[in-house]
């Protein structure tokens, strides 16, 4: 009886109950997709977008040089929100960038994540600031612990080659002349200070600094 | 093909979310940004007096104050709070690397001081509570020439930093003995106290 009432609805085309529940369930799928959809875009889109901003920086409060990354807003009274926001959360009291230099390397020069399974040369010559240094970090900025207590080299430590270059190794084992263990700290931030004597505008109107590169030798 | 058409269909629907997203961002962005004190500037006064000088530990991985602190740097901080009275002080700079900054408790750094290769260069002024506003921006370096006798601030508190690269062995002594130059004490309005 009912499959006769449905052949006939059918030919008449008028849905039955089992073609208007499917239809149902079709359109509040497709609804329930579309705000997924929205949610999802706008939610991790928006989070995910500022997060990456305030952590690798724009093209706009970043300058990149080689391996090295710079803030150009740190620590000044005009910041931008971005600058504010990855310093303040990594409660960091920076120095005014127009007026100090501060480079901070996380990968080598090829782009490569800095690792403390791996044993690196930073390697160039005389950096063009009146003072600088360098010193290497664990991922959350903490020094490496080592026995040795070796941290940083500065214009004054580093021991230089007959042709006025440097190369600090970093690795776990200890190497002759400039070596800053790194134990097996995990993750390594290599911070660069140089000082400018005219409030930057020396540096500046020289070109850039000459900055070492990052070269990785072999990891275990 | 099929997902370019899936988006032409459905192109209201990716407005309006990329719209929310830009949203989303701003807000995520501009609300984590506050104007009460930086956790560093917080961290790093949280002990100290008041109008008076600070020698901090050398920077180790067992003493190290706050993350990404130069070890091959030796610090000296006064905490000053100028509400009541002003705060002089009185630095020398001997050569590259040393400096003298003044910190206000949101991290910004409205006034930085580096020593120079030519000539030591020496510091003294009056810090001052807020009168007229003092913009780093129009400030390069305070030559001694160009000393100023009085900074009128923008806060009431702050930190000053003065900082004293470590170099050889041999010069660290000196090193130490160079950052007691600094001086920082509470000055009555009108004449000096200490």
């Amino acid at each position: 009886m009912l499959g006769k009432a449905n052949a006939m609805a059918s030919r008449i085309n008028i849905p039955t109950g089992l073609q208007q529940l499917r239809r149902k369930l079709q359109s509040g799928l497709r609804l329930i997709t579309k705000v997924s959809v929205f949610l999802f875009i706008a939610l991790f889109g928006g989070t995910a977008s500022s997060w990456y901003a305030v952590e690798y920086g724009m093209p706009f409060n970043t300058e990149t040089q080689g391996p090295w990354k710079r803030w150009s807003g740190a620590g000044r009274t005009d910041s931008d929100p971005y600058t504010r926001n990855r310093f303040s959360a990594r409660e960091q009291l920076l120095y005014n960038a127009n007026l100090s230099y501060r480079f901070e390397a996380t990968s080598d020069s090829k782009g490569r994540l800095l690792h403390s399974s791996c044993d690196y040369v930073i390697e160039g010559r005389k950096i063009n600031a009146p003072w600088w240094g360098l010193a290497v970090f664990d991922g959350s900025g903490r020094l490496i612990h080592n026995a040795a207590s070796r941290h940083s080299f500065n214009i004054d430590t580093v021991a230089y080659g007959a042709d006025g270059s440097f190369a600090i190794r970093l690795s776990r084992e200890a190497r002759p002349y400039n070596w800053l263990p790194t134990a097996r700290a995990g993750r390594l931030i290599i911070v660069l200070e140089a000082q400018s004597e005219r409030g930057g505008t020396d540096v500046l109107a020289r070109g850039n600094l000459n900055l070492p590169s990052i070269k990785r030798i072999a990891c275990r | 093909m099929t997902v370019l058409r899936i988006l032409g269909a459905n192109w209201r629907l990716l407005l309006s979310a990329t719209i929310a997203a830009l949203i989303i961002h701003l807000w995520t962005t501009l609300a984590a940004v506050s104007n009460s004190d930086s956790p560093a500037y917080t961290s790093l006064v949280k002990d100290l007096p008041f109008n008076q000088i600070s020698y901090m530990q050398p920077v180790t991985p067992e003493s190290q104050q706050l993350p990404f602190m130069m070890p091959d740097i030796r610090y000296a901080v006064c905490r000053f709070d100028v509400a009541k009275q002003d705060v002089r002080l009185k630095a020398e700079l001997p050569g590259p690397g040393w400096s003298l900054s003044l910190h206000s408790p949101n991290g910004e750094n409205f006034l930085y001081v580096p020593g120079t290769e030519d000539r030591k260069i020496n510091i003294d002024f009056t810090l001052r509570a807020p009168g007229s506003v003092f913009e780093a921006k129009d400030i390069r370096q305070l030559s001694a020439s160009q000393q100023a006798p009085a900074l009128d601030l923008k806060y009431t508190k702050g930190v000053a930093i003065y900082r004293a690269p470590v170099g050889a062995l041999a010069l660290r002594r000196e090193t130490d003995e160079k950052l007691n130059s600094l001086k920082c004490f509470p000055v009555r309005r009108g004449r000096q106290l200490g």
